[in-house]
């Protein structure tokens, strides 16, 4: 592809969340770099970038990946200011992060002010099948429950470690951005009157 | 299902990720011929656009992020991506430069328009104040600072105003008017008013988050309900009018921060109604204004008390020690049965169990860590402690000299930090700072079972002994969580009062 293109297209600006240690950046560095990063360092903020075809249309992606501790929540709201669609993660291995799943997309509907917003939830690590505890069924039902009134919501379960559905959350993502552009985006696009004042 | 990468690549370099603000590139081949598996049947029920997974071809793209570009000395190197390069395909990429650098330029963009709007900028009609508690920028426009019609250049006045929005209005913004100082002679024509108002196209619109009008009169008023059958609903919304300058506290603005003109203060002096009333209610407002935002801080806290409060309460019930309960008991119980936790202090915990065992330290109740068996309830604990202080436990007078230390060279860094705790840091603070420092350091040293190094525990300890007063921003978190990491990894040579 010519580079026009590439620099044609709108960056979408892709906010991962979740609670501590759940395999946020495992997941963003698969995505982007094919690799599976046995390091333990807990992510500050990184961000990358990557371009891919989806559906037939080219889309450029600036993904956020960000902290989990709590002592980070003061910049959370910051960077749900510009992320355009999120993908909170959390990891089947560990109740807590699963807990806060729920208040995380509460928060984005109350900074993005919308009632619904592209949010694809990923239940991450199920290659430890083991160490499981929480069910798909208790995370979907989760999701359905914002569903009700968020048609742009969605869970997956991933493993970074082995690379499952880590495309397929990315893009899907992308996918209901799209959807939510077409769609409940233009509700809002309306032009409304201004006031000189 | 198939998730089959049909020819995954692996980048040809490698990224330190752990960097802040790494802004990666990557020309990864990204052949992923997916079908939607059992997993992705959720979003199939509203994908009308048809999801045909197709083979996503790959190619290769230069890219910088801007996400958060206010990081440029964390920038990878340009050298290191200028560079030409093969990607899997074989496709040479030449031009890298043309993409790279526009977020170093975009923190020069406001001295280069000062510099071309010199005579307008030195009026100081605009002003970008940073932040406000929402993290959104704050530009504050002056009217009584605008100099008679017939001496300005109303043409370049609006270039200006467009030039310096228009860096910010990508992100939420809020905008403060003074109204009081606009009289006939430094009135804009309505003309002019026109004619802003059909250039601030829609994005200076949807991201203005909150208009505030200081010392409103009656005209502006009365011109408003006028044109409001006009006037989007939603916009009304955002303005606010605000009578006296104090009332300016309620509005998530850092107030003591604000460049008012004296002018204004001058004028909002004389419209203070004579009755104390009035007074008194402000001092009210501010007062709850302390106690709603920054640290929650306990109004009237029981002798008990230990969350929220400050070292002096602490240390007054304590029996004259800092080392309160929460902190023996949890560094306690941690110490005997946690060090090889893996991801001690990097996990978290559910809020309400927090929430709950707070209350009880707070009734002064004794908790038993090892009946509940969570280590990370007892590590969170302690940090939540240590964040709820009334003033973080590095205090806020050496808030400038952590962040400085950071910039030091390597050498000087140990001896530097050993003098801000060994000679600066009150007693009290000193003595709770080495009693957690010295726990802390036998974390890292267990850091092959638990994998919390001195750098990670840097990372997730940091925030909780020093903050600064305003708004936390990203740019201090790496010079804190250095800083926190010497004080682990150097224990031995820092603590030696």
């Amino acid at each position: 592809m010519s580079k026009s293109v590439s620099k044609s297209v709108k960056p979408i600006k892709i906010v991962v969340i979740g609670s501590g240690g759940v395999g946020k950046s495992a997941l963003t560095l698969q995505f982007s770099k094919s690799k599976f990063f046995l390091d333990y360092d807990p992510t500050i903020e990184d961000s990358f970038s990557k371009s891919c075809y989806i559906d037939n249309e080219m889309a450029r992606l600036d993904i956020l990946d960000t902290a989990g501790q709590e002592e980070f929540t003061s910049m959370r709201e910051q960077y749900m200011r510009l992320g355009q669609a999120f993908l909170v993660v959390f990891s089947v291995t560990d109740r807590k992060g699963f807990e806060e799943v729920d208040s995380l997309i509460q928060l984005i509907y109350r900074v993005k002010d919308r009632e619904a917003f592209p949010i694809m939830v990923a239940g991450n690590k199920i290659d430890l099948q083991n160490d499981r505890c929480i069910d798909q069924s208790l995370a979907q039902e989760l999701v359905q429950r914002h569903q009700e009134f968020n048609p742009y919501c969605a869970y997956i379960e991933t493993s970074a470690k082995t690379r499952l559905n880590v495309d397929l959350v990315f893009h899907d993502l992308v996918r209901l951005l799209r959807l939510y552009n077409a769609k409940g985006g233009s509700k809002q696009a309306k032009k409304s009157k201004c006031s000189l004042l | 299902m198939a998730s089959g990468p049909a020819a995954q690549s692996v980048p040809a370099e490698d990224n330190d990720g752990s960097e802040i603000g790494d802004d990666c590139e990557f020309d990864g081949a990204e052949a992923a011929g997916q079908e939607g598996g059992d997993f992705a049947e959720p979003e199939l029920e509203f994908d009308e656009s048809g999801l045909e997974l197709t083979e996503n071809e790959a190619i290769p793209v230069e890219d910088q992020l801007y996400f958060m570009a206010n990081n440029p000395e964390d920038d990878p190197s340009d050298e290191n991506l200028g560079a030409g390069r093969i990607t899997p395909e074989g496709y040479i990429d030449e031009d890298f430069e043309d993409t790279l650098g526009s977020p170093a330029t975009e923190v020069n963009t406001q001295d280069l328009v000062d510099t071309e709007f010199k005579e307008i900028s030195r009026l100081g009609i605009i002003q970008v104040v940073g932040d406000d508690r929402l993290g959104r920028k704050v530009i504050i426009f002056s009217a009584c600072r605008l100099p008679p019609a017939e001496n300005l250049d109303h043409q370049r006045l609006l270039k200006y105003i467009i030039n310096t929005l228009s860096q910010y209005v990508e992100n939420d913004y809020v905008l403060v008017y003074f109204h009081h100082g606009l009289n006939s002679k430094n009135k804009p024509s309505f003309a002019w008013l026109k004619q802003a108002y059909s250039e601030f196209d829609r994005k200076y619109k949807k991201n203005l988050k909150a208009f505030l009008i200081v010392h409103p009169t009656k005209l502006i008023k009365a011109l408003y309900f006028l044109f409001k059958p006009f006037i989007s609903v939603k916009f009304g919304r955002k303005l606010t009018y605000v009578n006296y300058l104090a009332d300016l506290k309620s509005q998530n603005l850092y107030f003591d921060q604000l460049p008012i003109p004296q002018r204004v203060r001058e004028y909002d002096d004389s419209i203070q109604p004579a009755s104390g009333n009035r007074a008194a209610l402000t001092s009210q407002y501010s007062r709850s204004e302390d106690f709603a935002y920054g640290q929650q801080l306990v109004a009237n806290p029981l002798p008990a008390t230990q969350f929220g409060v400050s070292l002096q309460h602490i240390k007054h019930y304590n029996g004259g020690s800092v080392i309160c309960p929460v902190v023996e008991h949890t560094i306690k119980y941690l110490r005997e049965c946690c060090l090889d936790v893996e991801g001690l202090f990097r996990r978290s915990c559910s809020v309400a169990q927090v929430q709950d065992v707070q209350e009880k330290y707070n009734r002064g109740e004794y908790v038993d860590f090892r009946d509940l068996g969570n280590p990370h309830l007892a590590a969170v604990l302690l940090k939540t402690f240590l964040r709820e202080l009334a003033e973080p436990l590095l205090t806020f007078e050496l808030y400038e000299a952590v962040i400085e230390n950071h910039a030091l060279p390597a050498k000087t860094k140990v001896s530097h930090a050993r003098s801000l705790i060994s000679q600066q840091l009150p007693d009290d603070n000193y003595d709770l700072l080495n009693y957690v420092a010295q726990f802390l350091s036998e974390v890292a040293d267990n850091s092959t079972r638990n994998k919390m190094t001195a750098l990670n525990l840097g990372i997730v300890f940091g925030p909780s002994l020093i903050w600064s007063r305003q708004q936390a921003s990203l740019t201090v978190m790496k010079p804190i969580n250095c800083f926190t990491q010497l004080l682990i990894l150097h224990y031995n040579h820092i603590f030696v009062r």
